[in-house]
């Protein structure tokens, strides 16, 4: 009797459960029907009043009274699409207005919330239009466990030089994973001169564990005033710093360049190796020609590889010597030669990038 | 009938529990994707986001796409893909030995020249004919490459890809433009991504232009509408539940992507699986637990790919039950994994959710429906409670639906209309009635299939269904009877000439187990000789004798080489005592040949009075030309003594034969008598003889004796 009454319980709970549903999906749809209809005349009405204000027709009042009449979410939307095409100096005049108003104190207010939403909203709306007092929110958002928040954040460099600001996104950069880190160097690389000045001091670290990645980042600026630190690094003991080393020399044709990765080319870790003949290949300095002919026997594919389209880059000679190898009593060197020399330019190109 | 009793008892006990402890594990999962859907909704409509994920910093992908006899589509397949929004991507095609001009298309359409392979072949797959490259467009590379199947295929390509990401994409997949930009965002929130899944939807009835849907609409079709809410339950509800559990198990064959590294080196996918995303998947969740490598595989709702999906039961009965069989052979082949804490929430979690219930799901919802009908006919369940409890599963899975449906409309909203939503709801309320005892049954002959050995066991493979079937029945009906036995041992042997061709031999033997209630069961061996070729045709069948006035009867058979004789034999029986000294029943059974099956319907009256018994007998058979045919028959038998009975039979009609490779129906009179001799110490004696015409062919004449032991 007891397993019965349940069921019966649960049959209703269920039924209401299911009632309840219905009515959601149906409450869900008018509601947002709507809302569309009552807010897309505001937001017209914002994006109308922004484009007299651009052009010089009418006050910054009219913007920032559309704006407070919009939810906030769609404010900051707004403000993000308008971001791309007002002029900088008028658009920090709207950054300082908005500074003023209720509905932008709030969202400033909500850079420590506990939610990450709300920390989102927050960095979006900094991301377009802080301020220079805005640099300690930034910084903290910059620090933030969530990784949408700090994606966000980091976008405010684009619009905001601020050392305290760059040094953050730089501290922060090797602790990431590489497809953010990649994004994090696109911003960065606008701070060039502050980049480079403090890389310039931490590359000197040669215990930073961070080291490899702040190499690479360095590889990425290709910035002539840090290939001596790159330089230095190719006797770093760590593989992983030299094949950012090895991969940082090809975009510096120096003699100390040529001299280091003569002697990555044959060092202990074939990825080095490997990026030593690319790099080799870039500046295509001809008196490498018989190291770089030499790993054409290397024992790893990809290094014979590296090596063979290396000297597709030394023009004539290295050709030369793709033909002599071809024909030549090194099996591993004949088969990499005639591939890379059956390959169109259009593979080589490709290759080449 | 205690036995039957308690048998019932705790069979609905276990059913119950597991019930509980499913739908609980459901209701976690539907609590999990509310604040999933939430974060992931908020991120998808984030365009700030958006922007981001349109910079440079996005890995470069290869997309994947194997092809075999796609002519009609491979063209347009191929130009939508590459037409997706994404900086950096190049298309890998593989013609897998097509028969078709599926590579004379892509040639005639994409300007291809063959290029040198510049590649090492990591992935050991079939061999490569050629490589070509595209003058119009330089993402495309096409390989071409003797037929291994579309595991193989995707080696090949997974060989010649240069991106550190892929994904596979089929050739009659439609991916939205912006899916792959979606599909890396978990990559942009830097964690350690090891594969991301991306939903599916189905596209019929959607109106799709230039390879792209343009309209999505919900189809006013029975089985592809359902499919639709299917689709939708499992991917937002169950995958995303499943994101914050951190076990998600299934990443999509046909839309995920993967971390090309971890596929290497796990081999790349398995030629011989048959679901191979499912596979792929456990072996890389194994592969990453094994090598203590921090990774996350999330599934995330808003890259979308439209696919179309089965509108006939024929094909959606063969997709089924081939994912099924899939999941059974990967839960088989990775059991070491089920419940190791050594893979944390997969070992302890994942797999033995999908093990228990996933795979075995349709075996405990039979079992349900069986044992709730065995209950009702005996009076043993409370009727009421069990059409309550029917309500109560039925209306939790039509709840879980509904959900899938709200979490739909409360993020994505890609059916706009209100007809489709109506539709959907519509839908997800009739799935329960008939689609889901269908797919149930799909699903348990997916258990069949590997009993049988299709293409799942590898070196365990096993023929028939014989052994292990046999054995498990043999233990069932044996298992009450056996407490209180009677046993008995009988063999027979018969010898018939035949009119026009070989004589006919039948050597055979039985062992009955029979309670003292009544209840019993057998297994019986023959030995037949037909048409100069010989057959061993196994049988084991059980009598349940509930009531004084009620006996049920089973028996399944299977044939060792099936070539003159069914493939497998079922035959089921009720009878019931009608009236004092009368019975009456009817009797079903199928015989399945290799042509088709024979079905035959037989209704019977048995009376006997102090001295005779008389048995009538028809038979209804309809077989595999749509012929139904009707025969009859009369046996009268007579005590003639204490110990001697004899016994007449006369038959005429129409009956289904397998003859010349063809079920015939055949005009036949018979006629039998026959003696049967009780001797001392429970020994029975017997001898039949028989003449048989039949036309067109098969008159026969003949004789038979048997002899039954007690013991």
């Amino acid at each position: 009797m007891k397993a019965h009454t349940f069921l019966i319980v649960v049959a209703i709970v269920q039924g209401f459960l299911l009632g309840a549903l219905m009515a959601l999906i149906v409450l869900n749809r008018w509601f947002r029907l709507r809302r569309s209809s009552r807010l897309n005349p505001r937001r017209e009405a914002v994006d109308a009043s922004m484009r007299r204000w651009t052009a010089g027709a009418a006050p910054l009042a009219g913007v920032l009274v559309g704006l407070s009449r919009l939810p906030v979410p769609l404010a900051i939307d707004a403000l993000v699409k308008w971001s791309a095409r007002v002029p900088g100096e008028r658009w920090r005049q709207l950054a300082e207005a908005l500074e003023h108003t209720w509905w932008a104190r709030l969202v400033r207010a909500n850079s420590s919330s506990a939610r990450w939403w709300k920390r989102l909203e927050t960095a979006r709306f900094l991301s377009v239009a802080a301020t220079p007092r805005d640099v300690a929110r930034l910084t903290t958002l910059i620090d933030d466990p969530h990784p949408a928040v700090h994606v966000a954040a980091v976008a405010s460099l684009e619009r905001m030089e601020n050392t305290r600001l760059t040094l953050a996104a730089l501290d922060r950069l090797p602790q990431l994973a590489p497809t953010v880190q990649a994004y994090y160097a696109a911003m960065l690389l606008r701070s060039r001169p502050v980049v480079v000045e403090h890389l310039q001091k931490r590359l000197r670290r040669s215990e930073d564990p961070a080291l490899p990645r702040l190499a690479e980042f360095a590889a990425r600026l290709g910035e002539p005033a840090l290939r001596e630190r790159l330089t230095a690094l190719a006797d770093h003991p760590d593989p992983e710093v030299r094949v950012q080393s090895a991969r940082a020399l090809g975009s510096f044709p120096h003699r100390d360049s040529v001299t280091a990765l003569k002697h990555l080319i044959v060092d202990d870790a074939w990825a080095v190796r490997a990026q030593a003949a690319r790099s080799l290949g870039m500046i295509a300095d001809v008196s490498v020609l018989p190291l770089v002919k030499a790993a054409l026997r290397d024992d790893v594919w990809w290094v014979r590889l590296r090596a063979a389209l290396a000297l597709m880059r030394f023009a004539a000679p290295g050709r030369n010597a793709l033909l002599e190898a071809e024909v030549g009593a090194d099996p591993s060197a004949r088969t990499i030669a005639q591939m890379v020399l059956g390959l169109p330019a259009q593979a080589l190109a490709e290759f080449a990038a | 009938m205690s036995v039957l009793t308690n048998i019932i008892a705790g069979t609905d006990l276990t059913i119950l529990v597991y019930f509980l402890v499913l739908n609980s594990f459901y209701a976690v999962l539907l609590i999990l994707s509310i604040p999933e859907i939430w974060e992931q909704t908020r991120l998808a409509e984030d365009e700030d986001f958006q922007r981001l994920m349109q910079s440079d910093a996005l890995p470069p992908i290869t997309i994947l796409v194997p092809a075999y006899n796609e002519r009609a589509t491979i063209e347009a397949s191929v130009t939508a893909i590459l037409t997706l929004e994404y900086r950096n991507y190049e298309v890998v095609v593989v013609n897998d030995g097509s028969k078709d001009d599926t590579l004379e298309r892509l040639r005639h359409a994409f300007d291809l020249y063959e290029v040198p392979r510049i590649y090492p072949e990591t992935i050991a797959t079939m061999p490569l004919r050629a490589l070509y490259r595209s003058r119009s467009r330089s993402r495309l590379l096409v390989l071409d490459k003797e037929n291994g199947g579309k595991a193989d295929s995707l080696n090949a390509a997974i060989n010649a890809s240069r991106f550190p990401l892929v994904i596979a994409v089929d050739a009659d997949t439609l991916i939205e433009p912006d899916a792959l930009l979606r599909l890396t965002r978990p990559f942009l929130l830097g964690r350690e991504i090891a594969a991301v899944g991306g939903t599916v939807r189905v596209a019929n009835n959607c109106t799709v232009k230039d390879g792209r849907v343009i309209d999505a609409r919900v189809s006013r079709k029975l089985l592809p509408g359902i499919q639709v809410v299917e689709y939708l339950r499992a991917f937002l509800f169950g995958r995303l539940g499943w994101n914050r559990l951190g076990g998600n198990l299934i990443i999509s064959g046909a839309f995920g992507l993967f971390r090309k590294e971890y596929l290497m080196a796990v081999g790349g996918y398995r030629t011989t699986s048959i679901v191979e995303d499912l596979d792929l998947v456990v072996r890389l969740h194994r592969y990453l637990r094994a090598q203590k490598i921090d990774y996350v595989m999330p599934f995330i709702p808003d890259p979308v790919a439209w696919t179309e999906v089965p509108e006939s039961m024929k094909v959606l009965s063969r997709q089924r039950e081939r994912w099924h069989r899939g999941l059974i052979a990967a839960m088989w082949q990775y059991k070491s994994m089920l419940f190791n804490p050594r893979y944390g929430r997969i070992g302890l979690l994942a797999m033995p959710f999908y093990a228990f219930g996933e795979m075995l799901a349709p075996v405990v919802e039979l079992a349900g429906y069986l044992i709730t009908a065995v209950g009702l006919v005996f009076g043993m369940v409370n009727v009421s409670f069990a059409l309550l409890f029917v309500l109560v599963a039925w209306g939790y899975g039509m709840l879980l639906s509904i959900w899938a449906v709200v979490l739909e409309e409360v993020s994505f909203r890609r059916y706009r209309r209100f007809d489709d939503l109506f539709r959907m709801l519509l839908f997800a309320s009739l799935e329960n009635f008939g689609y889901r005892q269908c797919t149930v049954w799909w699903r348990l002959k997916a258990f069949v299939s590997v009993f049988k050995g299709v293409h799942v066991w590898g070196d365990m493979a096993r023929k028939g269904f014989g052994k292990p079937s046999v054995a498990a029945l043999l233990a069932l009906c044996l298992a009450a009877p056996c407490l209180g036995q009677n046993a008995r041992l009988s063999a027979w042997s018969s010898y018939e000439s035949v009119s026009g061709s070989q004589d006919w031999s039948t050597l055979g033997g039985q062992f009955t187990v029979t309670s003292a209630h009544g209840n019993g069961g057998w297994i019986a061996a023959e030995m037949l000789g037909r048409f100069g070729k010989t057959d061993v045709h196994e049988r084991i069948g059980a009598v349940l004798h509930p009531t004084p006035r009620l006996w049920l009867t089973a028996e399944a058979g299977t044939s060792k080489h099936p070539v003159f004789s069914p493939k497998n034999t079922w035959e089921l029986d009720a009878s019931a005592l009608v009236a004092p000294r009368v019975s009456a029943g009817l009797g079903y059974r199928r015989w399945n040949y290799v042509v088709g099956p024979v079905d035959v319907w037989m209704p019977h009256l048995e009376t006997e009075t102090a001295k005779m018994s008389w048995a009538l007998r028809f038979s209804v058979s309809r077989n595999p030309t749509h012929r139904t045919d009707l025969a009859g028959s009369v046996r009268a038998s007579r005590a003639i003594s204490h110990r001697t009975t004899i016994s007449v039979l006369g038959a005429g009609g129409r009956e289904s034969y397998f003859v010349g490779g063809s079920i015939q129906s055949l005009k036949t009179l018979t006629g039998v008598a026959g003696v049967r001799y009780n001797a001392a110490r429970g020994t029975t004696l017997r001898l039949d003889v028989s003449a048989i015409h039949s036309s067109p062919v098969l008159s026969r004449g003949g004789v038979a004796i048997g002899v039954e032991r007690g013991l």
